[in-house]
């Protein structure tokens, strides 16, 4: 049968994807299709009980080949089919009942074609009643970084949270988004989340973040994941192109002398500098400014907000 | 980064493999690198790959495969920003030093430029020719091209002008692959018309080298099975179809729907319109255009006559009408 949301689910050494992938099918009201890259030499069995789940694409890459997250998650993609949406997750989260009607209610009610995402809570930390957005704080050499921070859930009067940035471990789109943000199988880790924001927004597509959570992160409590870091001792240099991807997006000064950026550049609908009014950053001068047009969106709201942060 | 060309095989099932990514390492006289997307159930065949430095592979079980273009997609994931990007097929041989005659092929024309043939038969190459793809029917997926060859003098040393893509022998700049990356979410019919047209309109020309550069194994050898053989292959046929019919203005063919092209639909350096006015081919009315701009372009390289055409195959036979005179298209 047609399902309408294609996830996918991408996985290092992280033994946690099982659970992560069967609460994900388990928790949806609707049969959803998902595409799992796994990415690690102890995954044959894994790989075998996942293939009998259903709707299920599993791409097993051993440890020696995988080149990380980023090219994981382009891997997912090619088994896109032209669903009306795609949900994105890191391989350690755990999911509320129903949370793909969640999702599209909230696409629903929003009514433009949007990107909403977050980095979600711990199952320790999450309260229903907060909603978590991810507030710019600094630029890195990866571009702005964002963390999170909780407010109560009626901060935000009107139908939609804006975001200023996309957290890749909680994303849900327009399947459109696939074919016209389609990841860069280039970009390794650190800056693949600002240069998705960029290529989004000037794709035209809104940012949200979720005003209902629906996913708890697993955080490595007892020991820390294994990375691809940990295993690649060129993972540097990939590092090092990705970083210089971001300065090719943000017109920062280049280090290497790489090749066009094409179909995984700034989109044509909106330009840079609407993101920049929209963020309040100057991302040239690596500054904040003081006006930003996303706190426009609705005055009475922020004014909700900004009491409840004293 | 030291390569400076990065070529990319996909192989189903078909040992031939070994000896192809052999010989166009052995044969390049220049650095590659080479990205193996293996969906293979034998892996003892092709461990001896794994070691080689040249190479980055990835093996999967068939069953996990959505076909060819799928396939060829995770192994031009796998680019490194090299200078030259190859895509070839499994079962293919190269000659010494392809690598400097392609480079010397793009030299002589402008840099937005792919070079592209169906490469001669193995074991059945000509001295005196040099392949070419003749389009010469209408299908679902788009015209069907021929594989045939010209004689060497109507090259005259240089790339020819091609109105076709390949997808067992495409050379370009890196650059190429960014800008016109590889849809996944296409099947088999289809690729290459629709990759030609999305190259040519973002500004891409296409050329068949004057060279010999390598040779193809045509049809199949017995223990070679096809991605069509072993799994449900209609959904992806029927999507593809549908998504190349999306980006020739066709109406769609199917209860599949095309889904959003995004990066994988025609460019806006130039137009769909332009290219049939080039090329002669009425995509939208499937039928050839008299006196194109292709037509004027070749007969300013070449005055052309019959004995130009070198075919070893009658299968592969170029229907000449279809290349020089124009005939009412036919389905």
């Amino acid at each position: 049968m047609k399902t309408s949301i294609f996830a996918s689910v991408v996985a290092y050494e992280d033994p946690d994807v099982w659970e992560t992938v069967t609460s994900l099918i388990g928790q949806a009201m609707d049969p959803i299709r998902v595409a799992i890259v796994l990415q690690g030499d102890d995954y044959e069995q894994t790989a075998r009980d996942m293939r009998e789940l259903p709707n299920t694409h599993v791409l097993r890459i051993p440890r020696k080949a995988a080149r990380g997250v980023g090219w994981a998650r382009h891997l997912a993609q090619t088994y896109y089919e032209g669903e009306e949406f795609y949900y994105q997750t890191d391989s350690h989260a755990n999911f509320h009942d129903e949370w793909d009607v969640a999702l599209i209610d909230m696409m629903d009610s929003i009514g433009k074609p949007t990107v909403i995402s977050t980095y979600p809570r711990s199952r320790e930390c999450y309260k229903p009643d907060e909603v978590t957005v991810i507030e710019p704080t600094f630029f890195g050499d990866a571009g702005l970084m964002g963390r999170c921070q909780d407010y109560p859930g009626d901060t935000f009067g009107y139908e939609m949270i804006p975001a200023r940035l996309i957290g890749g471990g909680h994303l849900f789109a327009p399947g459109s988004f696939v074919v016209d943000v389609p990841h860069d199988p280039q970009m390794y880790f650190a800056g693949e989340e600002f240069a998705m924001t960029l290529r989004a927004w000037t794709h035209g597509y809104h940012l949200a973040h979720p005003r209902k959570t629906v996913c708890c992160h697993l955080y490595d409590i007892e020991h820390r994941r294994r990375q691809h870091w940990d295993d690649h001792a060129d993972w540097g240099e990939r590092d090092a192109r990705s970083k210089e991807r971001v300065a090719m997006l943000t017109g920062w000064p280049r280090k290497m002398s790489l090749h066009t950026l094409g179909a995984y550049g700034l989109g044509k609908k909106r330009t840079l500098r609407s993101y920049e009014d929209y963020a309040g950053v100057r991302i040239k001068a690596k500054e904040f400014t003081d006006d930003p047009t996303w706190r426009t969106l609705d005055v009475d709201a922020i004014a909700h907000r900004t009491e409840a942060m004293k | 980064m030291t390569a400076e060309v990065f070529a990319a095989v996909a192989a189903y099932n078909d040992p031939d493999v070994v000896p192809t990514v052999h010989s166009l390492i052995d044969n390049a006289g220049a650095r590659v690198r080479v990205a193996v997307m293996l969906q293979m159930d034998d892996g003892a065949i092709t461990d001896g790959l794994v070691s080689l430095p040249q190479v980055d592979l990835i093996r999967i079980d068939p069953q996990d495969s959505q076909g060819c273009c799928w396939a060829r997609s995770i192994a031009l994931s796998m680019y490194e920003d090299e200078p030259w990007y190859l895509q070839c097929d499994a079962h293919m041989r190269f000659e010494s030093d392809w690598v400097a005659k392609l480079k010397a092929q793009s030299a002589l024309v402008q840099p937005r430029s792919v070079m592209t043939t169906y490469a001669l038969a193995l074991g059945d190459e000509a001295e005196d020719a040099y392949g070419a793809m003749f389009p010469y029917e209408w299908g679902d997926d788009g015209p069907h091209c021929a594989g045939g060859s010209y004689r060497t003098e109507v090259f005259g040393g240089k790339p020819i002008p091609a109105r076709c893509w390949s997808g067992h022998f495409a050379w370009a700049p890196g650059a190429y692959l960014r800008e016109v990356p590889y849809d996944p979410q296409l099947y088999f019919s289809g690729e290459e018309f629709s990759t030609a047209l999305r190259a040519w309109t973002r500004g891409w020309d296409l050329w068949h080298p004057a060279a010999w550069i390598c040779s193809h194994r045509y049809g199949r050898v017995s223990h070679r099975s096809c991605h069509w053989d072993d799994n449900d292959w209609d959904f992806r046929d029927r999507l593809c179809k549908a998504r190349v019919a999306n980006i020739y203005g066709w109406p769609q063919p199917g209860e599949v729907p095309a889904g959003p092209l995004g990066v994988y639909g025609l460019g806006t350096e130039r137009s769909l319109e332009d290219f049939e006015e080039w090329s002669g081919l009425d995509i939208k009315g499937k039928r050839y255009i008299p006196d194109p701009i292709w037509r004027d372009v070749m007969k300013g390289i070449t005055p052309f006559s019959d004995d130009l055409f070198v075919t070893k195959d009658k299968d592969f036979a170029p229907d000449e009408n279809a290349i020089m005179q124009p005939v009412d298209g036919e389905e």
